[in-house]
């Protein structure tokens, strides 16, 4: 097994996800850990572009770093500087979550190292847009329609929840 | 990618870099002029002649001004801000084609694999490429976001959450607006979008795609901040927004931004809805005449934005959002579904 | 375009609904007076809808959607129990009857529960894990607004984002589980997924499979409120506005319960020579016996000593899906049929008691026991319903609780006698299940109460959709080889055959 050249820039995007994963769990400050997931949501982006999945990477810039993480953003920023709320997450019950979360990860590891994978016949990296738009139409047209009558649903609820209650 | 094309790719990336400064400090004076001009001033015209050398003059004095880091700032998010409000509003040009395809010319100094090429200028001809420019706006958002946070002033801070939530709103309405030229178009493509505005000029997508037309300049307007949509910076209420404590070099680099994304949104009102460098005659013009045509188009929207900014008085905050999410919003989305049921009947074009 | 075709007829229930739903919602949103009413009619209708064309789908077992759902009789028969649910639940639980929901907007509350209604279905006949998931969140994410319907309110905004925070784990946890068995297998249809893992499996993929089973099931965990995965319940359930913790309390937990058995049954099992001589292709049943036993144990013994009516029935809904879980493993026809059975008269009998909660509440305005000390002088005909509610959960006959219960132990017992350990424990859990019911009983009927209260008044409405549930309780006995005839007929996983 040699190392090639995608092989450095996997090692570099999976360096960026964890390690800013990382801080995000472990920032004393609401507003670090916001920032920190940005370069999480970005080495995640940098992965999937990796794997030749374009379509999907700039879905996951623009749907998380562009909409769900600047709400986030704007929630912590609101509460924080404005009402001089203090937002420290304390690293409590320290010891018990990190030996729960080895024992994960021992187990995973050995999951992912044991188990035998199926592999598929693999491709070479082609524009995916195209399939995909023929995928949501065809194969998974019900999951596609599904996710718009819950994309409804949602926004009916969060106007219920934000609107005044004053009406009958 | 072969060396050679890298190596094209490389040149473009500095001709078009060095294009868009150019054109940013062109239009801080031309702004300048323009709106005096329309207010019976005269504007800056003391530097160099008609006040020519005025920019060079503005960017020296930035140059020179004290930096100043406000009490209290978070240093890391404040230097960080303008970088990333550079680096997106930069980023958004790599798959924007700034003209038709050309032959180069065939001179005796040039190495063989040279002569006669054909070039297309743009920098990266992603598939997904309006998805990009899409993705790399909404991540400017964070530079404004993070400037007004990290500044530790109440009025950045505001200006900056109502230019967050400002830059969403029209996102929405922005990127719906796109979806009926997409397709129509049948690809994410920016050269593909305007090859398809080929022919006659009822083809361009000012036509063929009205209402699209006219939510894309409006939120196209707004994303950019622009009056009167300058509610992050509304002056009379917040100093002047996000950047209020911003000074020297940093104020620049935002101002710099604003303006390049300003001139991307005119470049792409140019291309995805006025066809480009296409004339609208029915013939194919030689790229030259094509070029220079697309430059026009380009001059006069952005003449366009800073006549609105001559005359137009700011929104409210409510109305703002009123007007994007109970107008704009609907108006795209009807014309989605009035666009795809054309399509689907009686295939693109 | 033709796959579209062949599935419309297959899913007209979801279109009933769906079309219900956004009508609601255009009549909500036009604003005119009539809005409330029009759209509690228009849920009436549509759910009724729902409900006769559920029943009325004959058609062979199929996929449908390009395999995303399958329609088979057993789809049929948990769409109508869904969708009757749904029904009972808008129809009996208004909003003149909660103290809870008075006054509030009444066009989100009824999109809602078509929403949830819609989604139940879709997860009740998902033959996808792509399906599954989504549908999985759908009912979730509807459900977490449902809980914070009764906003400003300090209980209920807890309740629902601690909904919410177990609802992302757990699914989390699926999806985690999802990938990795599509990783495995290369696919996310069940039943490919089952013919790749017939297919012999080496130790070290064995171990693969059990732990993508326990990741899975922490999804339907979550969606049924099993152990280790029900530390949300009683919080939710006591938090939510009443109707909805009724509704929540049946209609997503017997939608959880049909897909676990999809999913153990069709994707996980084998069958020999015929197609209800199952097999485990991992030894799933051991885990989810164990799971069971947890479950029914920690929620009878956890509801021993709840004082707030709603936390109790939170607890006891608990232990109930302990014993339905039997059924799962039992992993036989039997069992299959016994899950149905049970969840059929847990419908009845959950939602009448919470009937009474709520028609209580409205009146005295209390969820404690204690406050329900002679409420038999003050309403008789109240307590005598919620005495045959209480006793058809204990599993007294002749109620259809009792036929609940009977099913499935019956169907662990005839497994052999390594399962008799486990009717066993179900049968002491039953006990320790009768005495907190008796308890709810005895205040009810013996005990004094502290102070006056004014005559009990129940309108009308109330008083016959209280007797109708009981009824419900007592006269499926009168001709129950009707039911465990239509019970039977729907014995078919298509993934099964």
């Amino acid at each position: 097994m040699h190392f090639t050249a995608s092989d450095g820039v996997f090692l570099a995007f999976a360096a960026i996800t964890v390690g800013s994963a990382v801080v995000v769990t472990l920032a004393r400050s609401l507003i670090y850990s916001a920032f920190a997931l940005l370069f999480t949501f970005f080495g995640v982006a940098g992965l999937y572009l990796l794997l030749g999945a374009d379509f999907i990477a700039a879905s996951q810039l623009l749907i998380y770093v562009g909409g769900i993480l600047v709400l986030l953003l704007f929630g912590v920023m609101l509460t924080h500087k404005l009402y001089d709320l203090d937002l420290k997450s304390e690293v409590t019950q320290f010891a018990p979550a990190a030996i729960v979360a080895a024992g994960l990860f021992v187990v995973l590891a050995v999951l992912g190292f044991r188990t035998t994978w199926k592999i598929g016949p693999g491709r070479a990296p082609s524009a995916t847009t195209d399939e995909i738009g023929h995928l949501f139409m065809g194969q998974y047209l019900l999951p596609f329609e599904a996710a718009s009558v819950l994309l409804l649903v949602a926004l009916i609820g969060a106007a219920m929840i934000v609107r005044r209650k004053k009406e009958a | 990618m072969t060396l050679q094309a890298l190596l094209i790719a490389l040149v473009l990336i500095v001709v078009i870099f060095h294009a868009h400064l150019g054109l940013f400090s062109g239009m801080t004076l031309i702004e300048r002029r323009v709106l005096a001009f329309m207010q019976f001033r005269l504007g800056p015209n003391r530097t160099g002649p008609f006040g020519l050398l005025q920019p060079v003059a503005d960017g020296i004095k930035l140059f020179f001004k004290e930096e100043v880091m406000p009490e209290g700032a978070n240093k890391f998010g404040f230097f960080l801000a303008p970088m990333v409000a550079i680096v997106c509003a930069f980023s958004a040009m790599a798959v924007i084609p700034y003209g038709p395809a050309f032959h180069l010319p065939s001179f005796g100094f040039m190495p063989e694999w040279l002569r006669g090429r054909l070039i297309t200028p743009q920098i990266a001809d992603l598939e997904i490429g309006l998805l990009f420019i899409f993705a790399v706006n909404a991540v400017g958002v964070y530079a404004i976001v993070m400037a007004g946070w990290a500044a530790n002033n109440k009025f950045s801070l505001l200006g900056g959450l109502r230019s967050s939530a400002q830059m969403f709103s029209y996102e929405l309405a922005l990127g719906l607006s796109w979806v009926g030229i997409i397709m129509l178009a049948g690809s994410f493509k920016v050269g593909d979008i305007v090859e398809a505005q080929a022919g006659p000029i009822w083809k361009w997508n000012l036509f063929m795609q009205f209402p699209a037309f006219v939510v894309y300049l409006i939120a196209g307007t707004a994303e950019v901040s622009r009056l009167p949509f300058d509610l992050p910076e509304g002056e009379t209420e917040l100093v002047a927004g996000f950047h209020t404590e911003y000074s020297s070099m940093k104020f620049a680099l935002i101002q710099m931004a604003e303006y390049v994304n300003m001139i991307t949104v005119a470049v792409l009102v140019a291309l995805l809805f006025l066809g480009g460098w296409h004339l609208g005659l029915g013939f194919a013009a030689p790229p030259l005449v094509g070029f220079l045509a697309f430059l026009a188009k380009v001059g006069a929207i952005l003449f366009f934005f800073i006549w609105l900014r001559g005359t137009l008085p700011r929104f409210r905050y409510d109305q703002l959002m009123d007007f994007g999410w109970k107008i704009l919003i609907p108006i795209a989305a009807i014309n989605i579904l009035v666009t795809a049921g054309l399509v689907a009947f009686l295939g693109q074009r | 375009m033709p796959e579209v075709l062949k599935s419309l007829p297959r899913f007209l229930p979801e279109i009933a609904l769906t079309a219900a739903l956004l009508l609601v919602v255009l009549v909500d949103a036009t604003g005119i007076k009539a809005r409330n009413a029009l759209s509690r009619l228009l849920t009436a209708l549509g759910l009724a809808a729902a409900l006769a064309l559920s029943l009325a789908d004959h058609g062979v077992p199929s996929e449908t959607w390009s395999g995303m759902l399958v329609a088979d009789p057993m789809g049929s028969f948990f769409k109508a129990l869904l969708v009757g649910a749904s029904l009972v639940v808008a129809l009996a639980f208004t909003f003149r009857n909660s103290a809870e929901l008075h006054g509030l907007g009444q066009g989100e509350f009824h999109a809602l529960l078509l929403a949830v209604t819609l989604s139940n279905l879709l997860l009740a006949s998902a033959n996808d894990l792509a399906m599954l998931y989504l549908a999985l969140e759908m009912v979730s994410i509807t459900s977490y607004v449902m809980v914070a319907y009764f906003k400003g309110d300090r209980m209920s905004n807890e309740a629902s984002l601690k909904y919410v925070l177990f609802g992302a784990v757990s699914t989390g946890a699926m999806v985690y589980g999802m990938s990795l068995l599509y990783g495995l297998t290369g696919s996310t249809s069940l039943p490919t997924i089952r013919a790749f893992l017939s297919e012999g499996l080496t130790d070290q993929n064995r171990f693969a499979v059990y732990l993508i089973a326990l990741l899975i099931f922490a999804g339907f965990g979550f969606k049924t409120a099993a152990v280790p995965f029900h530390f949300w319940c009683p919080d939710v359930y006591q938090g939510a506005p009443t109707p909805v913790t009724a509704f929540l309390s049946v209609a997503p937990k017997a939608a959880g319960f049909s897909i676990m058995l999809r999913f153990f049954f069709g994707g996980l099992s084998s069958h020999g020579a015929t197609p209800w001589d199952l097999s485990g292709l991992i030894d799933w049943t051991w885990l989810l016996m164990l799971i069971s036993v947890l479950t029914m144990t920690v929620g009878n013994v956890a509801a021993l000593t709840q004082t707030n009516m709603k936390r109790l029935l939170a607890y006891s809904s608990i232990a109930h899906a302990g014993y339905v879980m039997m059924g799962v493993v039992a992993l036989s026809e039997n069992g299959a049929r016994a899950l149905m059975i049970y969840l059929l008269a847990y419908v009845v009998m959950n939602l009448g008691a919470f009937l009474v909660v709520t028609l209580v509440h409205k009146q005295d305005g209390t969820f404690d026991l204690r406050d329900y000390a002679g409420l038999s002088k003050r309403a008789p005909g109240l307590t005598f319903a919620m005495a045959i509610f209480l006793f058809s959960l204990m599993g007294i006959p002749p109620l259809v609780g009792f036929m609940g219960k009977f099913y499935v132990f019956a169907a662990v017992i005839e497994r052999g006698p390594s399962y008799w350990a486990y009717g066993t424990i179900g049968a002491v859990n039953a006990a320790i299940g009768a005495y907190y019911y008796a308890r709810v009983l005895k205040t009810m009927i013996i005990d004094e109460p502290h102070v006056e209260k004014p005559a009990f008044r129940l309108p009308t409405a109330d008083l016959a959709w209280i007797a109708a549930l009981a009824a419900a309780n007592i006269l499926p006995l009168l001709f129950w080889s009707r039911v465990e005839a239509w019970a039977r007929a729907s014995l078919s996983i298509y993934a099964g055959l």
